[in-house]
């Protein structure tokens, strides 16, 4: 390099980080912020067409009332559920249809799904297990329940079966290429030769090896995705009960409202719902730090 | 003694084990000497139950080892890359082999204390596969290979990818733990110097033939070895003279 080229380089190389750093606080982290500030001035009555002044009295309406606790517990319940279910099912397809998903006749029947969106996806779950739906009408034909009112609610029902399928469905198959990629990025096939090599069977490397491997590695994006179940707004909207909310319904009931004043508790809901996400990330990639 | 008799071995129409045979006592170390692509590896897979031979034999004290699967087979192949199981630490990993034999706790706790004392990786016990350098990978998988002694260690070219000195280093501790637990291996390589450290016993192998000498002095007078060759290439330099292959 010249002594020109030197000098340059010397002297742009710094300026361009800080140029880059900028555009990526700019890009990424202001408008998460902005909107996290104006969020909480609305909550705190410092914003919005019917401000007061600061008062903590619409953080005290959704604290006294227990709908944002309640709400929470639900979202965790249906995210936890879900994301369980959809882990091990996407663990066993990746594990035992290794072959399949390699030749790429399974990967076709994963990729479609991956191409459905929430909302129709909510709707499916919805034609084929309400009362009057399509499992419902098979199973009034073929003669086990005498009338479609005696078929079990599947859909706005107290245990949320509709909404936890309709999220199963939509995560096994992301989850499963995910799993499948990391079975090849980890090496695990070659693995499964020194295990076998070593004495151990399948089960025992699936086990000890294989699950703790996959699990392990894909950690963070099952905890991204448990959060983004957390959040979800169109499926528990379109099949979830009447008795329970997931936090997303909630707050866009309290925004949504004719009485202006319900917005700030939607805020409050949303500022709360976001610190509490922050505050689950942060604890569990600490953790995950340790464990790497 | 292992015996293998007239293995045969072909992908499409290109032979890789041509009536492969050989004969080892337990305890001895066959050292098989061979270019890139002759076949070695093939020959380690069969032995190992890892590829399925077209046709031959493979016995171990007179017992027939064809229809018994890898996993009972008891002979252990050492890869060229460590290969250790990234999730688990040094520990885990050279008890692994114990475990899956279902040995008893303190067994495990005391072979495997033993076996890390023998590889010097004593205080990297807690470490996981990442935090260890090429070397101390590939010691962890040779102690983990070894720890229950199974019956023939397949290497190949285990310390391929080492530099020279911790080569050295390796193959001076596979000797040690070779004689001290009377391992019965075939030891896989493609350098001179390396196998006529290692072996016992010494083979060559070209275009999926395999050569067995009834001596060290054999193994060395035959020219397609190549250790005469080495040996001319360092007496010209000793004596300064230059040398022409």
């Amino acid at each position: 390099m010249t002594t020109l080229g030197q000098q340059l380089s010397s002297k742009t190389k710094p300026g361009a980080g800080v140029y880059l750093r900028a555009f990526f606080l700019l890009l990424a982290v202001l408008p998460v912020a902005g909107g996290l500030a104006y969020g909480l001035a609305y909550s705190f009555g410092l914003a919005g067409a019917l401000s007061t002044g600061f008062t903590l009295q619409h953080w005290q309406q959704v604290w006294s009332s227990g709908a944002l606790l309640h709400s929470l517990a639900y979202s965790l319940y249906i995210g936890l559920v879900a994301i369980s279910i959809a882990t091990a099912a996407a663990l066993f397809l990746a594990l035992y249809f290794q072959k399949s998903l390699r030749s790429g006749s399974l990967s076709y029947f994963l990729y479609l799904p991956l191409t459905i969106p929430a909302m129709v996806m909510g709707f499916l779950v919805f034609q084929l297990f309400t009362k009057s739906g399509l499992v419902s009408r098979v199973v009034y034909q073929s003669g086990w329940i005498s009338d479609l009112q005696q078929f079990p609610s599947l859909v706005h029902d107290t245990l949320s079966f509709g909404i936890i399928l309709a999220h199963v469905l939509m995560a096994v198959p992301f989850l499963t290429l995910l799993f499948h990629a990391i079975y090849r990025e980890q090496n695990l096939e070659p693995l499964q030769e020194v295990s076998a090599n070593l004495g151990a069977g399948k089960s025992y490397f699936v086990r000890h090896i294989a699950i703790p491997t996959l699990l392990k590695t894909a950690a963070p994006n099952l905890l991204l995705y448990f959060i983004f179940i957390l959040g979800s707004y169109e499926i528990p909207l379109l099949i979830g009960s009447q008795q329970h909310q997931m936090v997303s319904v909630l707050a866009v009931q309290k925004f949504q409202r004719f009485n202006l004043l319900d917005i700030p508790q939607g805020y409050a809901i949303s500022v709360a719902f976001t610190l509490f996400v922050l505050l689950l990330l942060s604890i569990s990639f600490k953790k995950l730090q340790r464990h790497a | 003694m292992l015996t293998i008799q007239n293995l045969h071995k072909a992908y499409h129409t290109h032979t890789v084990l041509d009536q492969v045979s050989l004969e080892l006592p337990q305890g001895q170390v066959l050292a098989v000497l061979g270019r890139s692509g002759c076949g070695k590896t093939t020959l380690l897979k069969a032995l190992a139950g890892l590829l399925t031979p077209d046709a031959g034999s493979i016995n171990w004290a007179g017992q027939s080892m064809d229809a018994v699967p890898p996993r009972e087979r008891e002979m252990v192949y050492l890869f060229q890359e460590p290969l250790l199981f990234p999730h688990l630490t040094v520990f885990e990993n050279i008890a692994y082999g114990l475990r899956v034999r279902k040995e008893a706790e303190t067994h495990v706790q005391q072979k495997v204390a033993q076996m890390l004392q023998e590889l010097e990786l004593q205080e990297h016990a807690q470490k996981k596969p990442a935090q260890l350098s090429g070397g101390q990978r590939q010691r962890v998988a040779f102690g983990r290979a070894i720890i229950f002694l199974p019956r023939v260690l397949l290497l190949d070219e285990p310390f391929a990818s080492l530099d020279a000195q911790t080569r050295a280093t390796m193959q001076r501790l596979f000797l040690r733990l070779a004689r001290k637990y009377g391992i019965t291996a075939l030891f896989v390589t493609h350098d001179v110097k390396e196998s006529l450290l290692v072996g016992d016993r010494f083979a060559y192998m070209a275009a999926g033939k395999l050569q067995v000498y009834t001596s060290r002095e054999a193994f060395i007078a035959d020219p397609q070895t190549g250790v005469r060759d080495e040996l001319a290439f360092w007496s010209a330099l000793e004596q300064q003279t230059p040398y022409q292959p």
